[in-house]
């Protein structure tokens, strides 16, 4: 299980949310598609339109009202192992050191105190944390606790990662650090992630593919093909600046960058 | 007396905000005496100012504080004067003890069947439905009144402050375990669940710990009260204990031993919440963002 991604299937999902008041709110709609193993996909969206939803129907931390959601054949019936989340805070336990947080994952299934010691020593050493092993999360910086939250992940072997913007709250530098780690470990153990950002260059430095989420739908598909590492010349490129565009486009957000300024009055009063 | 759902979730809020927040470490290390606030020096002398001015407008009603402070090196450890009034050797010693046993094991014992039942209702939400009447009554009558009936429930087994204590004790860490465990972050149990971990083990080692803190504020509401709570309930009616020396003293109008005990008993009080402090401070470690 250790070392390889596993493929999503997501068959006709919907999520119905019914609020206090009664009104029912289709946070999903229809959404239909595969994920081969070891993808690295992004999924973008404004806020509110189902991003968070979709990744917790994937980790089964959701009731679906229909549709089903297939790991190698499996249909996901609640959390497990196999499918580790990290969200943008939470993300680690506050009350254990990094090292337990780093071997939670590992006690939970049972592994031996030494087989545990061992696996959370390479992975803090891979997140360059061999130092903090024994210090408190409060401890550690913002960037950090980060780290400690990958290494935990990816020490707990899960095959599929889950990643509710997970660098969301951090600065741009500590933000393109960590997007170069986790491109490193996944590169190194061909797991599946599945990763949720508002920010499109973000998605774009990461994935192989970017799907577009707007009110519950999935309303594009697109594949990236620009080379890796996507520093700012690959980014500059016309494909790369035209795949962004079609995303503003998407959102809702081309009307400023594409039209001209006679537009903008008409756009402020329209709001 | 009562704690409030507002203080809890305040504690939370407080403790929340530290685990979170980036970068917290200790200022540079001052030496201990620099760091001494001299405005609780100044409150202290402050009070006895005032209390020697009372003394000299109420007389002799109000003992000035020399007395009391001479009253009670005289009579610490031992004491003619209250042989004489027939209470048993030792001065206030043996008063003082009695009433912080009670204190201390009336709190202990509150605090164990306080968590189980907190924990038991946080778990199994048919515990907490059977639970909460009992607990809204007694979390919202103030208990003092509730006070004479376990005297004479429980009077003649001389137990009656201790399990009065106890039962205060069980309502308020009920109230506050109940809560600390609510307050829990649901993404922490989730985040446990997507690793792998069985509910017996989210339930020991993610919400149990992210309960204590606020337990452990609800540990210092609870003694804090309990000392008042064990003195009045000796006074309603025993035969030891700081409450009891107190109803001697009255009979003879000596003033001033009433209120050395109740400055000793102050004191003790004190020094307990301080010691409360220092262990919740070791146990949530964690949470903390500079050593006090």
């Amino acid at each position: 299980m250790r070392g390889h991604g596993k493929g999503i299937v997501v068959r006709d999902v919907w999520c119905v949310f019914e609020h206090v008041s009664g009104r029912k709110v289709e946070a999903l709609r229809e959404v239909s598609l595969e994920i081969p193993p070891g993808q690295f996909i992004c999924i973008v969206g404004r806020s509110g339109h189902g991003k968070s939803t979709f990744l917790r129907a994937l980790g089964g931390l959701n009731p679906l009202t229909r549709g089903e959601v297939f790991v190698d054949g499996v249909p996901v019936l609640g959390p497990s192992a196999e499918r580790g989340m990290v969200f943008q805070d939470e993300t680690v336990f506050p009350w254990m050191g990094v090292r337990t947080n780093v071997e939670f994952g590992l006690r939970a299934q049972g592994m031996s105190a030494a087989e545990r010691a061992r696996i959370a020593r390479d992975w803090l050493r891979r997140v360059d944390l061999l130092d903090f092993a024994e210090s408190w999360p409060r401890e550690l910086s913002g960037g950090m606790r980060r780290r400690v939250a990958l290494a935990t992940v990816f020490a707990g072997g899960a095959p599929i990662l889950l990643m509710d913007e997970p660098f969301g709250a951090l600065d741009y530098v500590t933000r393109l650090s960590l997007h170069r780690l986790l491109l490193d470990l996944w590169r190194n153990t061909g797991r599946t992630i599945v990763f949720v950002t508002h920010d499109i260059e973000e998605a774009l430095i990461l994935a192989d593919r970017i799907l577009v989420i707007m009110e519950g739908r999935v309303i594009d598909d697109l594949p990236v093909t620009l080379p890796r590492p996507r520093d700012e010349e690959v980014r500059a490129r016309p494909e790369a600046v035209g795949m962004v565009k079609t995303i503003m486009h998407h959102l809702g957000l081309d009307s400023l960058a594409a039209e001209g300024p006679e537009h903008a009055p008409e756009l402020l009063a329209s709001r | 007396m009562q704690p409030s759902l507002a203080r809890s979730r305040a504690e939370t809020a407080e403790t929340a905000g530290t685990a979170v927040s980036a970068g917290n470490f200790p200022s540079s290390s001052h030496p201990r005496w620099r760091r001494l606030d001299p405005m609780p020096a100044l409150g202290v002398l402050a009070t006895i100012g005032l209390w020697y001015v009372a003394s000299w407008l109420i007389g002799r009603y109000m003992p000035p504080p020399h007395e009391v402070f001479a009253n009670a090196a005289r009579n610490l450890f031992a004491s003619d004067h209250f042989v004489g009034l027939g209470l048993p050797e030792g001065g206030y010693l043996p008063h003082l003890l009695y009433t912080s046993m009670t204190v201390v094991l009336g709190v202990s014992i509150g605090i164990g069947l306080g968590c189980l039942f907190g924990l038991l209702s946080a778990r199994w939400s048919v515990v907490d439905q059977i639970t909460e009447p009992i607990v809204a009554t007694f979390g919202t009558v103030p208990i003092l009144v509730a006070a004479p009936f376990f005297l004479i429930w429980f009077g003649l087994v001389a137990s009656a402050q201790l399990i009065l204590v106890a039962f205060y004790t069980t309502v308020v860490i009920h109230i506050y375990s109940l809560q600390a465990v609510r307050n829990v972050h649901p993404k922490y149990v989730e985040y446990a669940r997507t690793l792998g971990a069985d509910s017996g083990t989210i339930f020991l080692r993610v919400v149990l710990p992210g309960a204590v803190p606020e337990i452990a504020g609800g540990v210092r509401v609870a003694f804090a009260a309990s000392w008042g709570l064990a003195a009045i309930a000796e006074l309603l009616g025993s035969r030891y204990g700081v409450g009891y020396a107190i109803l001697t003293f009255e009979s003879v109008y000596d003033l001033a031993s009433i209120m050395t005990i109740i400055l000793l008993l102050g004191l003790i009080a004190l020094i307990m919440d301080w010691l409360i402090g220092r262990v919740r401070a070791r146990i949530t470690r964690w949470a903390e963002s500079a050593a006090t």
